[in-house]
């Protein structure tokens, strides 16, 4: 039989038995503190594992590779290799490639208003061998001399001419036939030259008066950027949040959480941690798409992410909390890991119909405006309006706020979810079940 | 002291516990024993204010137990889990600030524990790399972490090897000193039996016996005696007075008839010669756990 005794003696490690002074007063944690403290665990054990570290590390990557590399891709002027047969052809292909490596649009001079291009002169016997080197692709090009116009020159080219090379052929063309027209008239060489470069030079210069704000197409892959940042960051962390919900089921860990934290405070804390750490990744390979722009002389890209980044941002904020504790109950219905395919579904339509939506209607018109407004798709239709100037502030106004009263009501069906599910460790509760229970 | 009164509890038409009433007293050991689905863990439940009662009442100190009460309480439930794949220290320090431990106290009382608990050396491991008897271990520390002024276990004895078994013994029996009431349930009898203080015994959702574990056997006792005689006890089948339960030669246990008197059965006895041994027979908790769940 044991040795009870009624008098209590002072043991280490325990303090607050009655009569026994407290060896540290334990006080009666606030609300917001509980949510602290459950936000600060998820937000370490997150920062802490690795899958997550390396899947960001693999994104930034990403990021910075698919604009850096475009651009150096595209740097430097394209290489066209030309086949010239007969003198005069090859004099044109030598001043052609002269104009060539002169151009680059805006300078006034003989090359003005022409794109630069590197152009490789390389004589040929006959146009035969020239047509011959240009189907086989050993030359993009080939200057002949033209069957049809006696004393002509024609540009053969396979399927089709490279870019800057017709017009650079041409004014190579005209300006030496009207160079030998003018010496044969009386003029000096120096003379003729001086009247050819002033003929270039009076190539009238272009002025739009109503121009884009805005390369339309760069805004356009800029929102499309944004939609999928959205739609990856709300599926990978919402994901994450059920995840970690099932986790505490599965583990049976819930059990004492729910004995010493109001399930509200676990679920605040899940879903703070989650839109901190989405937004926290949003904005860091936001940063890194910034940074490569900047560096490889986009500053166009940069100026345009500067400005519409403010309403993007808002909105994915609104639409990430909206979301986040819908996927927590998507959790809390769930017992296992595995049940998160199924109990996910409604998450997922949730998700990929907007973003196609979106995507697909991406043309501002009465459809678009009508996306900025539902709830479900204003985070992703509203900044592609603002960003190609067809909305006003006002308008995301009206829209954040309706997707701000939504996200209240559907945080309290989700609320109602997790909070009557998250005790039920026997299986997967049935939706029906799970809201009356 | 813990007082639960009438509590009562049903899951759609089964009714869990049926005014299921006992106290747990501070400085004491109190061991909760009954089948499995007998009541105890939604009975344990309840007090954590996990589960609500249908109707009845918690009291603590005296007042109907309120949340804040419940926070000071410390948990180890039936299902056991701690997060895989965090490090026992850290579990340890999650759980001592939601109970309200500032952050510095908290590791540090993390780290006392874990030494008491001979686990120190193991505190940065995750807890998924521990042996089942050293997880159990840390389940043990996160429901102690706050310096609990209720202790309510569930089988905190199962999967430990005997010298665990002592110091989980050892370490309940602290606390009770220091005057915290402790409620822990067992399968493990002879467990109880050499533990407790008081004893709580459910079946079927009600309580079917309460108090003192020596009481308890001594209340529950069946008049049975176990005589040794000088020669054969053969005769002893011939008295209407008892029963023989067995007999080997000059031993035998037998039960008294309700009324009988054990003296005249000593006197009749000795008039056939020595009588070596005449012992009342004291049943284990078991036998009383087995009858009363007959």
């Amino acid at each position: 039989m044991s040795l009870a005794t009624d008098v209590p003696a002072p043991v280490p490690g325990t303090g607050s038995g009655p009569g026994t002074p407290a060896a540290a007063p334990v006080r009666e944690p606030g609300l917001r503190e509980l949510v602290g403290v459950v936000t600060q665990r998820e937000l370490l054990v997150k920062l802490r594992d690795k899958t997550f570290i390396g899947s960001t590390i693999f994104l930034l990557l990403i990021v910075a590779v698919s604009i850096v590399l475009p651009a150096l891709l595209d740097r430097g002027n394209p290489d066209v290799r030309l086949a010239s047969v007969g003198d005069r052809a090859a004099t044109v292909a030598a001043a052609a490639a002269r104009l060539g490596a002169l151009a680059d649009g805006d300078t006034p001079g003989a090359a003005q208003g022409l794109a630069p291009a590197r152009i490789q002169p390389r004589a040929l016997p006959d146009a035969e061998a020239a047509r011959a080197a240009v189907r086989a692709g050993t030359v993009d090009a080939a200057l002949v001399p033209d069957a049809a116009a006696p004393g002509g020159l024609a540009l053969v080219g396979d399927t089709a001419l490279p870019e800057p090379l017709a017009p650079l052929v041409g004014a190579a063309a005209r300006e030496q036939t009207l160079g030998s027209r003018l010496q044969a008239a009386g003029l000096d060489a120096a003379a003729a030259g001086a009247a050819l470069t002033a003929a270039a030079g009076s190539t009238p210069a272009q002025h739009l008066l109503d121009p884009p704000a805005q390369d339309a197409n760069l805004s356009l892959a800029l929102s499309l950027a944004f939609s999928m940042l959205f739609f990856f960051a709300s599926f990978l962390f919402g994901m994450s949040i059920a995840q970690s919900v099932v986790e505490e089921k599965q583990s049976r860990v819930v059990e004492i959480l729910v004995a010493a934290v109001p399930v509200r405070a676990l679920l605040a804390g899940k879903v703070a941690a989650n839109t901190v750490l989405a937004l926290g990744q949003t904005v860091l390979l936001g940063a890194v798409g910034m940074i490569g722009a900047g560096l490889v002389g986009q500053g166009d890209v940069l100026s345009l992410i500067l400005r519409s980044t403010g309403w993007f941002l808002v909105f994915f904020v609104l639409g990430f909390t909206m979301l986040a504790t819908l996927w927590a109950a998507c959790g809390a219905v769930a017992s296992r890991l595995e049940d998160l395919n199924a109990t996910t579904v409604p998450m997922q339509l949730l998700l990929y119909l907007p973003f196609f939506a979106a995507v697909y209607v991406h043309d501002p018109g009465t459809l678009q405006r009508i996306l900025s407004y539902v709830p479900f798709t204003a985070p992703l239709a509203m900044p592609q309006r603002l960003m190609t100037g067809d909305a006003a502030w006002w308008e995301a106004l009206i829209s954040a706020a309706i997707v701000v009263v939504t996200a209240v009501g559907v945080v309290g069906i989700a609320t109602r979810l997790y909070e009557r599910n998250v005790l039920r460790t026997a299986g997967r509760v049935p939706w029906r079940e799970a809201w009356n229970a | 002291m813990l007082e639960l009164i009438d509590v009562r509890r049903s899951f759609g038409e089964f009714r869990a516990l049926d005014d299921v009433s006992f106290v747990v007293r501070p400085g004491r050991l109190t061991g909760f024993i009954g089948a499995n689905g007998a009541g105890k863990t939604t009975t344990k439940r309840i007090i954590l204010g996990v589960l609500a009662a249908d109707s009845g009442h918690v009291r603590w100190r005296g007042a109907d137990v309120t949340a804040s009460d419940r926070r000071r309480f410390g948990y180890m439930p039936e299902e056991r889990g701690l997060y895989p794949k965090m490090s026992v220290v850290d579990q340890l320090v999650f759980f001592a600030r939601l109970h309200g431990v500032g952050a510095r106290d908290a590791r540090r009382r993390a780290e006392e524990l874990l030494a008491e608990l001979g686990l120190g050396d193991r505190a940065g491991d995750k807890l998924e790399k521990l042996s089942l008897g050293n997880a159990q271990r840390a389940q043990v520390a996160a429901s102690l972490i706050h310096d609990p002024e209720l202790l309510v276990l569930d089988e905190p004895f199962s999967g430990l090897d005997p010298m665990a078994v002592d110091v989980m013994g050892a370490m309940l029996r602290r606390r009770a000193a220091a005057g915290v009431p402790v409620l822990f349930s067992s399968h493990q009898l002879d467990l109880v039996e050499s533990l407790c203080d008081d004893v709580v015994l459910i079946h079927a959702g009600r309580i079917v016996a309460t108090g003192e574990a020596r009481d308890l056997r001594r209340t529950h006792r069946p008049d049975r005696y176990r005589i040794q005689l000088g020669g054969d006890a053969g005769w002893l089948r011939d008295r209407s007075d008892l029963q023989v339960l067995d007999v080997e030669g000059p031993s035998a246990l037998v039960e008294l008839r309700p009324g009988a008197d054990d003296q005249a059965l000593l006197a009749a006895a000795l008039e056939r010669g020595p009588v070596h041994a005449f012992s009342p027979v004291v049943p284990t908790l078991a036998e009383i756990f087995r009858e009363v769940a007959r």
